[in-house]
């Protein structure tokens, strides 16, 4: 029972991260109807700028975020303008094999730049741990959960009410017409894309504590964060929320019941057997 | 079968390519000829892909598990069970086959449209990655080594780096026959139908799952052969190659940078880039890994930036232009 | 107050516009009328600058709007509500109207705007928290309506308001348009409905292939060879 609640809770605590990943990546599928299958890659570059951070100013990677949130806003910004705003609504699976190609880059630059064996960077709080009854709690994790709730929480109440909010919804729901009560569709674009892409520079921080990156890993993060978006509905942020701690509960405690490398199966399993029996998401009614 | 067909495969030009291909391998160094085979063998990947990402325009992110299955079943049958690696290579083959079509069969059943179908072979593409590291009767997650080459033909034996290459070479040459049969078939123009307006396709009589379905089993059985031929080839069955959905995504790439409407823009795309990135690799000894994904990548984005229907049809474009009328010319006219 | 000259226009290599000359003028209500196909909407897509025009211009308030993105010409005023009324569904009517008021020209304004939107509409009123997407069909057209309203229109041009309604829902549409036009808001109406256009309007222009055929006050454009030919495709 104590293994049962200590693999809960942790699949719990992590899937808080996987959450804000996905919000990412839904937020920008939301106004563009393009997936980002450079996503995961877009986490690890802002995993390694934390790092080269650290090297060369000595950051905490908490503290680092100052300087690489505005860079990977910057990103998320360039991604839209330069590259995907080009190939129009039409062409969405174009979108697919140009964030492949992207992903490609990204990957083995930084596997050029940082080499190809996993690297960890020291946080203040890497070591600290918190007991609750028998269970380990690691102060990192339960950081990076509740700043994750709290900025999934600001997203949700920002989206819903406030005009700039109303805004991407417009955008989203009916880009024609939000053109023509005058919303500037192109810059809600943009901005939605650096958010998207910005936000990854927060998530990043958040698990660089006590876990290692390698380039080689930007594919798996982006196939969790599309089968979060997809579990959660899509566009539905709250289910997203719920698909992503969801996806943390059953990897972690797929490891602890099923052996091996088949115990990583199981999120995939899951998600493939929502697609094919609820492709609406999880909480949609039908 | 149209007579298109009948006029490329006609095609002295085309031909002259394939015998000048097989003459020059009598005399490349096994280095070379080693860069050849591998080439020949992307070319074999990036058409049977084709017939599904570009026919079908069904974007299929889980054709490593096919090129896997070829690979590292078939050979560890032949290990551990000795089956020879013919009966491997079919029994492989089939068995993918029956894998594309349950994912046919997920498509229709469920209208996943193209955003999803990608989706969800990239599910499938790493729950193979990860069945093959767990599964230790193919290899796990340190691969196969398979006995060496003794140049028995019955035995999937071709007998050294000129056999291989031959080999590869012919295999190459029938997949883009099929390619070329496919396209001017029936079949290729339902699957055009489908690609470009589902709805209207089923209107007129057009049914997308029998369609569908065969594309895939015809598009999985070539990949799973050309992965048996590839283990046989490297000897060493590498999972971390062959069945990473990284494999997929490379064979994407190259068949949309050549262009997916003509079976010559994945062929050209591959004798280009292949030998390129592996010249490039033995040039740098080691130093920089990845440049040449590097530049796939750029080139990736320039082409849907720049020619989104690939470099090929832009060069016979301009070739036209000029004047010109070669087998390339002929391919075009229907292949759109 | 609207000038177009010379306009063409196109999808393509399809041209559908060819040369179309007519103005607005400060407190007109003028219905642009015409078949299927005839060019009605692309006009008012050129004005709202969703379409961009071959040639020719479009000066309203004497400043050139061909180029501008549709935000922009919004912005001064000049407001389309588009076919299909195109409402946001899974927002409420509340939020559909106070983006229809996020303008820089219209938001100091916005609480009072609603107001008269309210007044106008009461049904939207009764209804404000519901999800537009609900809504039946004229409803939606009312939220429409007041959401182009909200930006506090110059101009207001719409795309067939009355399409897709039932006959009472479009007399209470055209009711509301007149109100409007009577408080001095200058209105141009792309209709195929012909007799409740002209019922209501001042003046009409009827287009036919892409060319003006015939302008006129209504009831000369009622019974006009042109206008019927232009109608029956005789």
């Amino acid at each position: 029972m104590d293994l049962f609640l200590q693999a809960l809770s942790q699949g719990i605590l992590v899937g808080g991260t996987y959450a804000l990943i996905a919000l990412g990546m839904a937020v920008i599928f939301s106004v563009s109807g393009m997936l980002n299958f450079a996503h995961g890659d877009f986490l690890l570059i802002g995993m390694y700028l934390a790092y080269a951070v650290f090297l060369s100013l000595n950051l905490d990677p908490y503290l680092s975020v100052l300087i690489t949130f505005p860079v990977m806003c910057l990103a998320g910004a360039g991604l839209y303008v330069f590259l995907l705003k080009r190939l129009g609504a039409s062409h969405l699976l174009m979108a697919v094999q140009l964030t492949l190609g992207l992903s490609f880059i990204a990957q083995n630059t930084l596997l050029l730049t940082f080499g190809g064996e996993p690297i960890r960077v020291p946080s203040v709080v890497e070591t600290d741990l918190l007991l609750v009854g028998n269970v380990i709690i690691r102060t990192p994790q339960l950081i990076a959960f509740f700043a994750a709730l709290l900025l999934s929480a600001a997203f949700y109440a920002t989206l819903n009410f406030t005009d700039a909010g109303r805004r991407v919804r417009a955008v989203q729901q009916q880009p024609r017409a939000a053109a023509l009560i005058g919303i500037n569709v192109p810059l809600v674009r943009t901005l939605t894309f650096a958010l998207g892409i910005g936000v990854l520079a927060i998530a990043a921080v958040l698990i660089i504590p006590g876990t290692s990156m390698a380039p080689a890993h930007g594919l798996r993060w982006t196939v969790i964060a599309l089968i979060t978006v997809v579990l959660g509905g899509m566009t539905n942020f709250v289910g997203i929320f719920i698909g992503a701690l969801l996806i943390g509960a059953s990897e972690s405690l797929a490891t602890l019941y099923v052996s091996g490398t088949l115990g990583m199966i199981v999120p995939y399993a899951l998600f493939i057997a929502l697609v094919l029996f609820r492709p609406e998401g999880i909480l949609k009614r039908t | 079968m149209r007579p298109e067909f009948f006029g490329i495969i006609r095609s002295p030009f085309l031909w002259g390519v394939i015998v000048l291909f097989a003459v020059l391998g009598q005399w490349a160094s096994p280095y070379h000829l080693g860069i050849a085979t591998q080439t020949m063998l992307y070319i074999a990947l990036a058409l049977a892909w084709a017939i599904v990402g570009g026919f079908a325009g069904q974007l299929s992110i889980a054709h490593n598990v096919f090129v896997a299955l070829g690979a590292l079943l078939a050979s560890a049958l032949f290990l551990r069970l000795g089956i020879n690696m013919w009966v491997g290579l079919v029994l492989c083959a089939a068995l993918s086959a029956l894998i594309g079509v349950f994912f046919a069969y997920l498509d229709s059943k469920f209208s996943l449209g193209h955003l999803s179908f990608a989706l969800v072979t990239l599910a499938f593409g790493e729950v193979g990655m990860l069945i093959v590291a767990g599964w230790d009767f193919v290899g796990g997650a340190s691969g196969l080594s398979l006995p060496r080459d003794q140049g028995r033909l019955l035995n999937f034996e071709f007998g050294g780096a000129r056999g291989y290459f031959w080999a590869a070479l012919a295999l190459a040459t029938v997949y883009l026959l099929i390619n070329y049969a496919i396209l001017h078939s029936r079949l290729g123009f339902y699957l055009r139908t489908l690609r470009d307006n589902e709805a209207a396709a089923q209107a007129v009589g057009v049914y997308p799952f029998r369609n569908k379905a065969i594309a895939m089993a015809i598009s999985a059985a070539m990949t799973s052969v050309a992965g048996t031929l590839y283990a046989r080839f490297s000897n060493f069955v590498d999972p971390s190659f062959l069945a990473s959905p990284t494999l997929s995504i490379e064979i994407i790439l190259i068949a949309t940078i050549g262009g997916l409407t003509t079976p010559l823009g994945p062929a050209v795309a591959a004798i280009v880039l292949v030998p390129f990135s592996e010249l490039l690799r033995g040039w740098l000894g080691g130093q920089l890994p990845g440049l040449s994904h590097i530049i796939y990548g750029f080139l990736i984005v320039a082409v849907i930036l720049a020619s989104p229907r690939g470099l090929v049809p832009l060069l016979v474009k301009i070739f036209r232009q000029r004047g010109g009328k070669d087998v390339a010319t002929i391919s075009m006219q229907k292949g759109a | 107050m609207l000038e177009i000259s010379g306009l063409h226009a196109g999808y393509g290599a399809v041209s559908v516009l060819h040369g179309v000359d007519f103005t607005l003028h400060q407190g007109a209500f003028l219905g642009l009328l015409g078949a299927n196909n005839a060019g009605k909407s692309t006009i008012i897509n050129c004005l709202s600058g969703v379409v961009r025009p071959t040639s020719g211009h479009i000066r309203f308030e004497g400043r050139e709007l061909t180029g501008l993105a549709p935000h922009k010409i919004t912005d001064m005023g000049l407001i389309q509500v588009p076919e299909g009324r195109l409402i946001f569904p899974q927002m409420s009517v509340l939020d559909n109207l106070k983006l229809g008021g996020g303008t820089k020209r219209a938001i100091a304004k916005r609480s009072d705007e609603m107001e008269r939107v309210f007044a106008l509409f009461p049904r939207l009123s009764e209804r404000h928290t519901q999800m537009a997407g609900t809504m039946s069909g004229g409803e939606q057209q009312m939220l429409a309506i007041g959401r182009g309203l909200m930006g506090q229109p110059k101009v207001l041009m719409l795309d067939e308001p009355s399409l897709g309604l039932s006959p009472l829902f479009s007399q209470i549409i055209f009711a509301a348009l007149k109100k409007l036009h009577e408080d001095g808001l200058t209105i141009l109406c792309v209709e195929q409905n012909l007799n409740l256009t002209l019922a209501y309007s001042t003046s009409g222009v009827v287009l036919e292939r892409g060319v003006i055929a015939v302008e006129g006050s209504g009831p000369e454009l009622r019974d006009h060879p042109i206008t019927r030919r232009a109608y029956l495709g005789l």
